[in-house]
């Protein structure tokens, strides 16, 4: 009995879940035409108001609040700023801030998600309190999204949260980027403070940030930090951020490191001295082509040749006192990638 | 299973029967528990999976600047291990060039190729010997000559002596320059969103250190200049019979164990793998046949042992097109070296089993993979002969044995259909809804012949891994990769 109960249950489920399929198959069908002519009647409205058409707007029923909002953002999205204003103006005109400020407590993610990147473009001072909620969920999508509306909605209010949102880790710089852009001033304040308030070896990440963003500002931040700083992650990465935006003190810090016991310190260092150093350096460097770490030796050949700027004899005298084989082949693999990319 | 033995008419059976009836009676519960233990398994990993999909449908859809290039995606180094792919190494570069992403490179290892590849990679990409020193951060046999191509900036080639593939790609890494490297096969296709898909959880998570996509047969698709511009299906019945179960391996056995944190492997074919984890680790294994999924089971044990948080992900929609094998050979030996490369894996990191802090990997997915991976086929072969043995013997009624068989092929007609509803809800690849049910009934099919030779091949895997035979990489039989046949202006319909 038990081994026929078990057939039909096994023939029943493979029939429910064939049905599933085909109704999966038919319902998306069902729902990709009803979006395609939801599109076909909103798009012609939403792009003649966007070239500034005055044509009243049909009306939004409440069903198709949703459908709505994911064609007026994913059109925000595409345009990158151009024409918000106009958009900002159909979302205002067609009752959907109320929906917005709902959707920002809905139970499912996506409902939240799409509440606050609305709420963003409508720069709604009502969604504050649940966009602050949302920041400091344990969804980053969602804090990273109610961040992004808060700084266009509120500046000091988004600073406060980034700040928060840059001291709980586990970010990747990439991701952060976007939100760091947003509000250049603001963030970058908040960086400075993240970057303060880090405890040890937990900034690896923000000092990388700072360096896609091209904050030259946080310099003194940097600087700061790498006094005294034992982390390997964070005093390379230090060390690599002073070597873009670092002056005269960051090139004696760097001299400092080329000695350090852990080999991306070196590397880092050389890469500082290649961006800072002067040509009384290159004795300095020519040592670190005789570096147990292919990446040191490598790193310092290309300062090498950064600063001699092109000048054969500087190099040819400093590669004199050279006689590593591994030295040799470190500025010739350096010498010829040079040529290659000249630009570089 | 009370109840079901036959009246014994004769006195002389019953001393025979007393033994034999009890046992079977016992090894058929067991194998009636196995099954239930094995079905409920796969009904909670594609709940996992059915949730995950509709979070990620759902949240894809509100997050509107998602797949947009922004430029600020971390630089990716893509390495193409080849060895003899003189047919198909220049069209399946000339698609790598062709994706969407903002930095990578393109570098090419040719693993000491006996026929032409590195003749038809110079001819056709201008390519110059560059006095580059390759470092050693990982173990490789012997770098002869790393090239430049003066046309494409990005694409570099590394000609090596030969070692296998594990060591190609070990060479392939120590000659990257980017903090993340995909390693892909060289006949393979790349759709051109795949690597801006398969980097997103490492910018969203910054514990990320390795992520696989899905990989699907280009058998019975058609390609124009390297690219997919139509789904089909094989005409082939083993291609056909591939394709289902590439579905079930990837959508459905991944994308759950993923959501858990707990995915063990992530297919050498296309992955995208964080270089600093991999090299700390040690690396490809040389030695081992089943390099990819070996390196993900050695992560798990590496990055737990030393608590590190991490996560290994799986991302459905960027996908590799493969060709499968079309003759029974070739599907052989490929379907031997991958039980052989399981059992490996298994049993070279076994220390990760039950490990206090290798969590959901080392407490659930490690003790699934040992039972219904690693055992499965031993237990299938096992339950075929049982029942061979109650049907001869007489010991257990006639519509028994059926009907334990019944349930047998029932289940794997379950978890294919499973599958295929899955695949429709994240997917919905295939455009005709015939398509589907013919893949219904292929799931149906495979259960007459195929899976039986298939578990065949499974166990002559385990029996060469438990003699210790060393494993070679067998010879691609191709039709015509979907990379090759579709250069230039023309399309093909592999």
């Amino acid at each position: 009995m038990a081994l026929v109960a078990l057939n039909l249950m096994l023939a029943g489920c493979t029939g429910v879940f064939l049905a599933a399929g085909m109704v999966t198959r038919w319902a998306r069908a069902f729902d990709h035409a009803r979006r395609e002519r939801f599109a076909a009647r909103w798009e012609p409205y939403l792009h003649g108001r966007i070239a500034g058409d005055t044509e009243p707007l049909p009306p939004l029923p409440r069903h198709e609040q949703v459908p709505f909002l994911m064609l007026w953002l994913h059109l925000a999205g595409y345009l990158q700023g151009e024409g918000e204003e106009g958009l900002r103006a159909i979302g205002i005109e067609t009752g959907i801030t109320s929906r917005v400020i709902a959707l920002l407590d809905a139970r499912p993610p996506w409902k939240r998600l799409l509440g606050a990147r609305a709420a963003a473009l409508l720069l709604e001072p009502r969604a504050r309190p649940a966009l602050l909620r949302l920041a400091a969920g344990r969804d980053r999508k969602l804090a990273l999204a109610a961040v992004e509306a808060l700084l266009r909605i509120d500046p000091p209010a988004g600073d406060e949260q980034f700040r928060v949102l840059l001291l709980r880790g586990g970010w990747s710089p990439g991701m952060l980027v976007n939100t760091a852009s947003a509000n250049p001033a603001a963030t970058g304040h908040a960086i400075e403070q993240a970057l303060a308030n880090a405890p040890a070896g937990k900034a690896t990440a923000i000092i990388r940030l700072i360096g896609l963003i091209d904050n030259a500002a946080a310099t003194p931040a940097l600087r700061a930090r790498l006094l005294g700083n034992r982390d390997e992650g964070e005093t390379a990465a230090l060390l690599h951020a002073l070597g873009r935006f670092g002056a005269e003190p960051d090139r004696l810090a760097a001299l400092s490191f080329i000695k350090d016991t852990r080999w991306p310190v070196r590397m880092q260092a050389a890469f500082a001295l290649g961006q800072l150093g002067q040509p009384q350096d290159m004795d300095r460097l020519a040592r670190l082509l005789g570096d147990t770490e292919w990446w040191v030796r490598y790193r310092a050949a290309q300062a090498m040749l950064r600063l001699a700027r092109g000048d054969r004899a500087a190099l040819a005298l400093a590669m004199d006192k050279v006689t590593d084989r591994f030295a040799r082949d470190a500025m010739a693999f350096a010498v010829a990638e040079f040529e290659w990319h000249p630009a570089q | 299973m009370n109840g079901v033995l036959r009246d014994t008419p004769s006195t002389f059976l019953s001393a025979v029967y007393g033994v034999l009836v009890p046992l079977l009676q016992w090894l058929m519960t067991l194998l009636f528990i196995y099954m239930v233990v094995y079905a409920l398994s796969q009904i909670i990993i594609s709940l996992l999976t059915w949730h995950q999909t509709n979070h990620d449908r759902r949240y894809r859809r509100a997050e509107v600047r998602e797949f947009l290039l922004t430029g600020n995606e971390p630089p990716v180094s893509v390495i193409v291990p080849a060895y003899n792919e003189e047919q198909t190494i220049v069209a399946t570069v000339h698609s790598m060039l062709q994706l969407r992403y903002a930095r990578y490179e393109v570098l090419v290892v040719n693993d000491g190729s006996k026929d032409g590849t590195l003749a038809a990679l110079m001819q056709a990409f201008d390519l110059a010997p560059f006095p580059e020193v390759v470092p050693q951060h990982l173990p490789s046999a012997q770098v002869r000559a790393v090239y430049r191509s003066a046309q494409h900036p990005r694409v570099r080639v590394v000609d090596k002596v030969n070692g296998g593939k594990a060591d190609a790609i070990n060479a392939g890494i120590n000659a990257s320059r980017n903090p993340l490297f995909c390693c892909v096969d060289a006949d393979s296709i790349l759709e051109r969103d795949a690597l801006l898909r398969v980097v997103q959880p490492f910018i969203e998570d910054g514990r990320t250190v390795a992520c696989g996509g899905t990989i699907r047969l280009v058998n019975g698709c058609t390609v124009n200049a390297g690219h997919i511009i139509k789904t089909g299906l094989p005409r082939n019945p083993l291609a056909l019979f591939q394709t289902v179960e590439y579905v079930r391996a990837f959508l459905f056995g991944r994308m759950g164990w993923s959501s858990i944190n707990a995915l063990l492997i992530i297919s050498g074919a296309f992955g995208l793998l964080h270089k600093g984890t991999v090299v700390a680790a040690g690396g490809y294994r040389h030695q081992t046949i089943g390099e990819d999924m070996e390196l993900i089971v050695r992560m798990h044990r590496y990055l737990s042992a030393r608590r590190i948080p991490y996560k290994i992900s799986y991302v459905p929609d960027p996908v590799c097109w493969t060709e499968a094998p079309e003759d029974v050979k070739t599907l052989r030996n490929q379907r031997i070296r991958w039980q052989r490369g399981l059992c490996e894996s298994l049993w070279l990191n076994r220390s990760l089993l039950f490990h206090p802090r290798s969590g959901l990997a080392g407490w659930v997915a490690f003790p699934y993979f040992i039972l219904f991976e690693w055992a499965a086929p031993l237990v299938e072969l096992l339950g075929y002969m049982l029942l061979g043995v109650a049907f001869w013997s007489g010991a257990v009624r006639t519509d028994t044995v059926l009907l334990f068989l019944l349930a047998a092929l029932g289940f794997g007609i379950l978890v294919s259909t499973l599958a295929l509803w899955l695949e429709e809800l994240a997917f919905r690849i295939h455009p005709k809804a015939r398509q589907l049910l013919l893949l219904f009934g292929v799931a149906c099919l495979e259960n007459f012949g195929y899976r039986q030779v298939n578990l065949w091949w499974r166990v002559r895997g385990m029996w060469q891994w438990a003699r210790g035979k060393q494993g070679q990489w067998g010879e691609m039989k191709r039709r015509g990769s979907g990379a090759g046949a579709g250069t230039g202006a023309g399309t093909a319909k592999v």
